[in-house]
């Protein structure tokens, strides 16, 4: 649930800032050189590789109930622990293991998915602004606007009440909520990119407007898209994993990390890793994509636009 | 001036028309109202007398010009689970929602400022090597686990905090920081980013050239101006914490507006709902518009623009 919106700041302002790498850049190149970068990387082909391979890698079937051995504890506790279920058993007995595994599937379907929605909306948006300027800008300008007005997470719980609370809902209605950060970078880039010297040569040898945007435009912001994606994914698994967790996102028995928070809450007291190990998760997965997306930025910026 | 100003505080008219049309119908298809009103078992004499008597046969638009129109007085209706008028509702629950966000904001100026100034004092030290862990692990963490770990340990093993309620001074310490910690890694980079920049300035150098001492030029000359645009960005970082403050209120059963809407939402009460939105939008509206305004006041050239 990262910043986007700034009162008193200019859209620039903010594309600039987006687009900055964190003032700890430096000093982290200092202690870890790339290594951040890397172990984003890692963590996240990591997980990704476990979401592909989770037929393979999970022990048992996550939804497969078994009511005899009901919160079997993990394998560090000395009593109630099951060989077959290394990190236990949730409280109707689904393997906890294996629904970790299916869990990751969940929230990078939602992060790859309401990227890939919310980034079509704002690069349209952002790139025409930014290239046609004068009334598109404006209209463009107010739609962005608004959208900032919108508390996000209670309109979404709100949509999601609306259209029934489900897998494809939610993708839906944070993939049509996200975009800002999109429209508003992408719109200062193309701006500046659209005075550059060769874009105005391709102009006036006649190229059609499609043509520049595509093939002259396009190869000067898709840097910054991808950072900006990062973010965004990020902030999508986040909030996926907030709406589930309150009842408003996924639903049951689906694998996600934010509903099986919501699901062990109530044996916080007897069985709290119940709780620590999908919120674990999640933070792993987080931490990597940021940790991806500000090493990612260094090198954008480097290349110098 | 006068000019921009009417042409802004007309956009941002605008804007409040297009969020509340739009939660206005979204919140209307969520739910059929008669039948929240009358209940399950209602019959479906009963169900249409409603619809008459509350005016929802009537078409949309006329519904929210009604709606709108009242809502300007302060009249947002009432509650259709509650039968309280909802601006009471609301006036009773916001001082918890706005002192938990005050608190929490504060919670994060105390720990990010002194950070931020001694990691700056010492780059690459030990302190400010833990700053910057403090900043990329503070981002990736989910708000919502890292409450419920506090929960678990503060609250349950170490029983030190009451775990949910808002009764006393102390069931506010935990969501204080879990909501606060959130706004950290921000706040103390900025603070870092602006010490370091004005510590190399002409007019430090001048005032330790003059024998000040090093705590009066820390505090009195550098740090002054350093905290200008981190209050600026505490300020921003407060309307997110209201967005916030619903899950974490539904976590501690702390029982802000945040807590009310989350109620409301399960409970399909429209009028509620409607009127939070609202309120949060107005809230970012005003906001902004009141920063543009000290903007172009400030620097008469963007009114041009």
């Amino acid at each position: 649930m990262t910043m986007i919106s700034t009162p008193g700041k200019s859209f620039d302002e903010i594309a600039q800032e987006t687009l900055e790498p964190s003032p700890f850049s430096k000093l982290r190149k200092r202690i870890f050189g790339n290594y951040s970068f890397l172990a984003g990387l890692i963590i996240i082909m990591a997980i990704f590789a476990m979401a592909l391979l989770a037929p393979l890698i999970a022990p048992h079937n996550p939804y497969e109930t078994d009511l005899a051995s009901r919160l079997m504890n993990p394998f560090w506790h000395e009593v109630k622990t099951d060989e077959e279920h290394p990190l236990g058993t949730d409280k109707v007995g689904r393997d906890y293991l294996s629904r970790l595994v299916y869990g990751a599937q969940i929230s990078l379907l939602i992060g790859f998915s309401t990227m890939l929605i919310s980034g079509t909306i704002g690069t349209v948006l952002g790139v025409a602004a930014g290239y046609f300027g004068g009334r598109v800008d404006m209209v463009v300008n107010f739609i962005i606007n608004t959208r900032l007005a919108m508390p996000v997470f209670l309109v979404a719980m709100a949509a999601v009440v609306a259209f029934g609370a489900s897998l494809m809902v939610v993708i839906l209605v944070l993939g049509l909520f996200l975009w800002d950060r999109f429209a508003v970078v992408m719109r200062s880039i193309t701006m500046q990119a659209r005075d550059l010297d060769y874009v105005k040569a391709a102009r006036a040898m006649g190229c059609s407007t499609p043509y520049i945007i595509v093939r002259e435009i396009f190869p000067n912001v898709i840097g910054s898209l991808t950072v900006v994606a990062t973010v965004e994914m990020a902030n999508a698994i986040l909030l996926e994993a907030a709406l589930s967790f309150l009842g408003f996102g996924v639903q049951a028995p689906t694998p996600s990390w934010g509903l099986m928070l919501n699901e062990a809450r109530e044996y916080m007291f007897f069985s709290p890793w119940l709780l620590a190990l999908p919120g674990a998760c999640l933070f792993l997965l987080v931490l990597a994509i940021n940790l991806f997306g500000d090493g990612l930025r260094d090198v954008t910026l480097e290349k110098g636009r | 001036m006068l000019a921009y100003a009417i042409k802004r505080s007309f956009a941002a008219f605008l804007i409040l028309i297009v969020v509340s049309g739009l939660t206005f119908s979204l919140s209307h298809l969520s739910a059929d109202p008669a039948l929240t009103i009358a209940g399950e078992q209602a019959s479906d004499e009963d169900i249409q007398a409603i619809r008459e008597l509350y005016g929802f046969d009537r078409p949309i638009y006329i519904q929210y010009l009604e709606w709108a129109g009242r809502a300007m007085t302060g009249d947002f209706g009432e509650s259709y689970h509650y039968g309280e008028r909802v601006s009471t509702m609301i006036a009773g629950r916001i001082g918890t929602t706005m002192s938990l966000g005050v608190l929490a904001i504060l919670f994060a100026l105390i720990i990010s400022i002194p950070l931020g100034v001694v990691a700056a004092m010492r780059p690459n030290s030990l302190v400010d090597r833990f700053a910057l862990l403090v900043a990329v692990f503070g981002q990736a963490l989910p708000t919502f686990w890292f409450a419920l770990m506090m929960i678990i340990v503060l609250g349950v093993w170490w029983r030190w905090l009451p775990i949910s309620g808002n009764d006393s001074w102390a069931h506010f310490v935990m969501p204080t920081i879990a909501l606060g910690y959130y706004a950290t890694p921000a706040l103390m980079r900025l603070t870092r980013a602006g010490m370091i920049e004005v510590l190399g300035s002409d007019y430090i150098r001048t005032a330790r050239a003059k024998g000040l001492s090093p705590t009066v030029v820390l505090f009195k000359h550098a740090l002054r101006n350093a905290i200008i645009p981190v209050v600026a960005l505490a300020a921003v970082w407060f309307g997110f914490m209201l967005g916030g403050s619903i899950v974490i209120e539904t976590i501690f059963n702390l029982k802000g507006i945040g807590w009310l809407s989350y109620d409301a939402l399960l409970r399909s009460d429209l009028p509620v709902v409607q009127a939070i939105v609202l309120i949060f939008a107005s809230l970012y509206v005003v906001l902004t518009l009141a920063a543009d305004l000290v903007n172009a006041w400030l620097d008469p050239r963007i009114s041009v623009r």
